[in-house]
């Protein structure tokens, strides 16, 4: 009898909790969903007040009219390649000198980690000038290459990882020593596949913050070839006048790469729990 | 054999109380060959533009002038004693992330347990949550404006069905900055949330077994098992929370612009304005050189004081 | 036709990016221009790469298409001309240009030409960053061919750094709802300050609730609040620079006066409140929401784009609010600066291209083309220009009254004080006149610190 008592208050927990999270969600996916409805609008429908969920009489004019006028698939190109190296690169970068700063003891590790994590604390609009001084030192200004190097190490995702990877058990690592593995291998078998949580979210958030930098692309880079996406957003806006259509439309093509990667970290996410169960 | 048990556990003992031993040179060597080139780059394109501008701080600096002349610490006690607008901007700065950090860690914190606990839909939810942070914060500053209309803002509206009269949310020197905050937290949940979960997966399932055979409640479980073990996690976000809201500016430039009457204007903002419309880069640099500090200090007691707390 | 800063206009150019973006961005301005309403000219896609075997000029412009349209249509003529110089074209986005163009001076990494806004030139001269017009331009007298408000920030101790392409007003004329005004029974547009003012409070309304449902008389924003307020002490013949010339003075007798009755159009005849509403007071007019509004010319052309289907509209003459004519103070608009680090080839053959620009023809063209009042004295009233936007017969009247605004130094700032004054009145903060004291200490001690760096 108790039992039963039990299974009903959990079930009618459940049902609370489904119905909050439910409510919660609508708050949190509607901007989205305009967005998308936006995008097949006419210019026309799209100013209105106040403004129609679903398009009227949707349409595909503002993507073609985006793709036909401006180089917008080179910049998808630069996008991709200029995310993905600076994905790559920071999620090795983070989870080995995480690895390392949690799980070895050397003289001034300490002294070296506030250090990295002070770097998180001054403010960007002071450090523009002195980065893009340092770009034109190295003479990388006006190339792909001044959007990648300064983003491949990263000290939130050091932090990040180091947090994830001192929360795993040193018996695992002594264990695999014991049998013989390399550091390196350890690193690689034994660290990467049980941080894949952290791995995954810093991924994400590695992947928006390139995909989406709009200010230092522009300081940096000249030439119309090497822009990278964001641009589209304001490219066809003038003074006074912008045009909605054409943003929307640019908006919701430079998110579906966004939601793809999304997606394939999110399975690490799940995957990973299941990974986590066996230690 | 006696003797590789013994060591094993020496290793195993020492293995508790901390790191891992260096003792062997090929673990060292690991450590310094991996590390050195990582924090090469990063001193190089991180590091060495915090120094120019800490050097900044200490020069008159006009990024258009010629001449850099040295002044020691003017710019600093400027700030502290000669600057009203610095001291009100900071002002409002600590009140933001006071409370803004709280708010937005114990939603997140809540979102992902309940996402946790539920089984069908969580991927799902868990998208959804994150939407918000898709966007980039001017966007959502942009999203938020005509919520807050005083003519036609759904806020106003929605608050008139029930018999309130709204207010111009951003226009009202008592209410600028909370409602930046609002969209803030809306804006920014979805990524504790995620960091949170993935903390959460990381907990052993056996844990929570056990400790329902002990017979542990929920609420039990969750002090017991939960929190310990969220420890580390919980520090890396409230770190970078608080970091985040103490450097809080785009949303406030765009939705407010600091005003009316300054009375959102932010520590970053008045950098921003010091640096770009002033040509100030040497002051601009010594007010971020102090709320760097600033910042330093607050995540090294949050650091300290969790450490002992929550050890397990 | 061109601000350098105001919070709306940083919404519309900044648009950060990312997804769920601009979704609302929409809902709330409501704007957005239909893809008829420019025409193809004025699509700003073209940049261009160096051509081996030419010299290589390279422009830097921000990117309104209008300008851009216009810009590459006179690289199109010059090149025609002058087949052996390449004019290397590239813009950026507003909201990052003024940020890009000091980082590259700094780093000296910068183009040959650019298209900058008045106000930032000053600094850049007098760093020694600009080259200065040489004398086949007819050196510093080439000033003379312009109106002192368009040429002002170009100058700077006595020499001349640029050539400036448009007159950047923002006094002289006023939004006009025919429609709105005959409902209330006003037929006539207010023709002096007295009627004005009457009218907006007439055309001010509201609904049983007291909440208004239409402004009678819409500018309180910062860039409309402060040029009314300077251009109301001028023509109550005081100055606003006090007898240094370099510091402001707020304390005469004809500021004090001009600012109470700046002010209380809010708190006394309520023609218009900040916390009425979100956003510039243009878009409250073409929303049908507000009767009047005060902008400059600009803001015609602003309107078509952003609501095509709105029609009430006259841009009347501003009444004058003292004396016989609307006197009034203006910053400098857009214009061309050659950067001094070039090499002398590419120096020469820059102001041999801006000169070509500078020809009357290719001026009137040009503002034809952009929608700007041209800063060329001559072609005030010009038959074509008023035969393509015959809304110019209201800021033509009032372009010889104008004078530069002065040297501001921290544009933002100075505007930023006056506002804040401005709200502090409104809101019942502060007492007028205390209120304006303290704009004035705050807007001296910003210049005391830019002529005296810390």
């Amino acid at each position: 009898m108790p039992a039963v008592t039990a299974r009903n208050r959990r079930r009618v927990g459940l049902a609370v909790l489904y119905t909050v999270l439910s409510g919660a969600a609508v708050l949190f996916v509607l901007p989205f969903a305009l967005m998308l409805s936006n995008a097949f609008k006419t210019s026309e429908e799209i100013i209105r007040i106040p403004p129609t969920l679903i398009p009227e009489e949707p349409s595909f004019a503002s993507f073609t009219y985006i793709l036909e006028n401006s180089p917008y698939l080179l910049w998808y190109r630069n996008s991709l390649i200029v995310a993905s190296v600076v994905t790559a690169l920071t999620l090795f970068t983070s989870s080995l000198a995480g690895y390392i700063f949690a799980k070895f003891s050397f003289p001034g590790r300490n002294v070296i980690f506030v250090i990295v994590l002070s770097t998180m604390m001054i403010p960007a609009p002071v450090l523009l000038i002195p980065s893009y001084l340092v770009m034109d030192f190295f003479h990388l200004l006006n190339t792909l290459w001044a959007l990648i190097v300064g983003s491949i190490v990263s000290a939130f995702g050091i932090f990040l990882m180091r947090q994830f990877i001192a929360a795993i058990p040193n018996d695992l690592i002594d264990a695999a020593r014991l049998d013989g593995a390399g550091e390196f291998a350890i690193y690689w078998r034994v660290i990467l596949p049980l941080t894949s949580p952290a791995l995954a979210a810093l991924g994400i958030f590695t992947f928006l913050a390139s995909w989406n930098d709009y200010l230092w692309p522009l300081i940096v880079i000249n030439d119309q070839d090497k822009m990278v996406l964001p641009l589209a957003l304001t490219y066809f806006n003038s003074q006074h006048a912008q045009r909605y259509d054409l943003v929307m439309a640019a908006a919701t093509m430079a998110v579906v790469p966004v939601v793809v990667v999304f997606c394939i970290f999110q399975r690490r996410i799940v995957n990973a729990f299941v990974l986590t169960g066996i230690k | 054999m006696a003797t590789t048990e013994t060591a094993r556990d020496e290793r195993r003992q020492a293995a508790k109380r901390g790191a891992v031993r260096p003792g062997r040179g090929r673990q060292l060597l690991f450590a310094y060959g991996w590390l050195t080139p990582i924090l090469a780059i990063f001193t190089t394109f991180t590091i060495v533009p915090i120094v120019i501008a800490i050097w900044l701080s200490l020069h008159r600096y006009n990024q258009l002038a010629p001449v850099t002349p040295f002044v020691g610490l003017r710019n600093f006690t400027l700030a502290l004693t000669g600057d009203p607008l610095f001291l009100n901007a900071l002002g409002n700065t600590l009140k933001y992330a006071a409370v803004a950090v709280p708010v937005n860690i114990v939603l997140a914190l809540a979102v992902s347990l309940a996402l946790n606990t539920i089984t069908r839909l969580r991927a799902l939810f868990r998208t959804v949550f994150f939407l918000p942070a898709i966007a980039s914060a001017v966007a959502v500053s942009l999203l938020w404006l005509p919520i807050y209309d005083p003519q036609a803002g759904w806020l106003n509206s929605a608050l008139e069905i029930v018999g309130i009269s709204g207010r111009s949310w951003l226009d009202d020197p008592s209410s600028a900055l909370w409602a930046v905050m609002v969209a803030a937290i809306w804006q920014d949940l979805g990524y504790n949330v995620i960091v949170f979960l993935a903390g959460l997966q990381a907990i052993p399932q056996e844990f929570y077994d056990v400790a329902k055979v002990d017979g542990a409640g929920v609420v039990a479980r969750f002090r017991r098992v939960t929190l310990p073990l969220l420890r580390r996690t919980f520090v890396f976000v409230l770190c970078l929370t608080t970091i985040g809201y103490l450097q809080e500016f785009t949303r406030i430039q765009v939705m407010t612009a600091g005003g009316p009457i300054r009375s959102s204007e932010t520590v970053v903002l008045h950098i921003y304005e010091r640096a770009f419309g002033d040509f100030q880069m040497g002051y601009a640099s010594a007010m971020s050189v102090l709320l760097m500090f600033l910042i330093l200090v607050v995540a090294l007691v949050q650091l300290r004081t969790l450490r002992t707390r929550w050890e397990y | 036709m061109t601000r350098p800063y105001s919070r709306r206009r940083f919404l519309g150019q900044s648009l950060g990016l990312g997804a769920a973006t601009v979704a609302g961005s929409a809902l709330w301005t409501g704007c957005g221009s239909g893809s008829d309403q420019q025409g193809d000219d004025e699509q700003g896609v073209v940049v261009s790469k160096p051509v081996e075997g030419k010299l290589n000029v390279t422009w830097w412009t921000h990117n309104n298409p209008a300008f851009v349209a216009a810009n590459v249509e006179m690289i199109r003529r010059f090149e025609e001309e002058n087949p052996d110089v390449h004019i290397v074209y590239q813009h950026f986005p507003y909201d990052v240009f003024s940020r890009k163009l000091q980082a590259g001076y700094r780093a000296e990494n910068v183009a040959d030409i650019q298209q900058m806004f008045g106000t930032w030139v000053t600094e850049y001269a007098k760093n020694g960053l600009l080259d200065e017009v040489p004398a086949s331009l007819g050196g510093s007298k080439a000033a003379e061919s312009f109106w002192p408000a368009a040429v002002g920030a170009y100058q700077y101790k006595d020499k001349l750094y640029g050539i400036p392409h448009e007159y950047n007003l923002e006094n002289g004329g006023l939004l006009f709802n025919p429609r709105l005004a005959k409902a209330s029974g006003i037929t006539e547009p207010p023709s002096t300050w007295e009627e004005l003012v009457e009218a907006g409070q007439r055309l001010t309304k509201r609904n049983p609730k007291g909440k208004v449902t239409q402004v009678g008389l819409a500018f309180t924003a910062s860039d409309p609040i402060t040029f009314t307020f300077l251009s109301m002490i001028l023509q109550r013949g005081g100055d606003y620079w006090d007898a240094d010339g370099v510091h402001v003075n707020f304390h005469s007798s004809q500021a004090q006066q001009a600012w109470i009755d700046e002010t209380e159009l809010v708190t006394r005849y309520q023609v218009d409140n900040s916390t009425w509403y979100n956003g510039d007071p243009f878009e409250m007019f073409f929303r049908g929401r507000a009767a009047m509004a005060k902008h400059g010319p600009w803001v015609v052309e602003a309107g078509k784009a952003n609501f095509p289907k709105f029609t009430d509209l006259t841009y009347i003459a501003e009444p004058p609010y003292a004396g016989d004519v609307v006197k009034f103070a203006a910053e400098s608009g857009w214009g061309e600066v050659v950067n001094a680090g070039a090499s002398d080839e590419n120096r020469e053959a820059a102001w041999k291209f801006i000169e070509f620009m500078a020809q009357t023809d290719n001026m009137r063209d040009w503002n034809a083309r952009t929608a700007t009042v041209p800063a060329l004295r001559e072609l005030k009233d010009d038959p074509q220009l008023l035969q393509k936007a015959p809304y110019l017969e209201v800021p033509f009247a009032v372009l010889p009254h104008g004078r530069w605004v002065g040297q501001v130094y921290d544009r933002d700032a100075f505007w930023g004080f006056i506002n804040d004054a401005f709200v502090s009145v409104e809101l019942g903060k502060a007492d007028p006149i205390d209120a304006l004291q303290e704009a004035e200490q705050q807007i001296n001690a910003m210049i005391d610190q830019n002529v005296e760096p810390r």
